[in-house]
């Protein structure tokens, strides 16, 4: 992932972190299923909070894996 | 008075009739203490894992308000019916969060406006 100086959830408030929009969550995913870390990123620490209440949520729902093999 | 939604998933296979008096139960639930604001039918998905062996779902989101009580008249009935592989309720943020996101869908509109001029 590129290095951007704003988190680009701050610099951009249309996108939104939702559990009904995995296409946007798989974006801070690694194909392993695990939520990428803020350092990678590049997200401020609210959006990545977001971010991980919202990628288990979707988990949940079988929205995205737990552990994709 | 609280705003929730709730996500459920149903077996893909499911009997037209089984699945509407489901429906009908869920509405029936929602209505005994809250009201319904909408539902909306996501069709079939495929499942990022098994659930209960089955490799596809239907999705079906309901937007509802009332007190808390709702919530778990809704989910009993969805926790007894053997048609529902899995079922989430989220609270709905505050009515400023809504607003700010209702900014946020006119900035997106007006965004769109301008590409097409």
């Amino acid at each position: 992932m590129s290095r951007s100086k704003r988190c680009r959830f701050c610099a951009n408030p249309v996108m939104r972190l939702d559990y009904k929009e995995p296409k946007i969550l798989q974006m801070f995913v690694t194909d392993k299923g695990k939520i990428v870390p803020r350092r990678m990123s590049g997200i401020c620490a609210k959006h990545q909070r977001f971010l991980n209440t919202e990628v288990r949520r979707a988990r949940i729902l079988a929205l995205l894996p737990f552990a994709a093999s | 008075m609280r705003h929730y939604e709730t996500v459920f998933i149903l077996r893909s296979q499911i009997a037209a009739e089984s699945r509407k008096t489901l429906t009908d139960r869920v509405q029936k639930a929602i209505e005994s203490s809250g009201q319904l604001i909408q539902t909306q039918d996501w069709g079939v998905k495929n499942l990022a894992y098994p659930i209960e062996k089955q490799g596809k779902g239907i999705y079906c989101h309901i937007e509802y308000q009332g007190s808390s009580e709702v919530v778990g008249q809704v989910e009993r009935v969805l926790r007894y019916d053997e048609g529902v592989l899995r079922y989430l309720t989220v609270k709905v943020e505050k009515e400023q969060e809504i607003s700010q996101k209702n900014k946020a869908a006119e900035v997106r509109e007006e965004g769109s406006a301008d590409v097409q001029i």
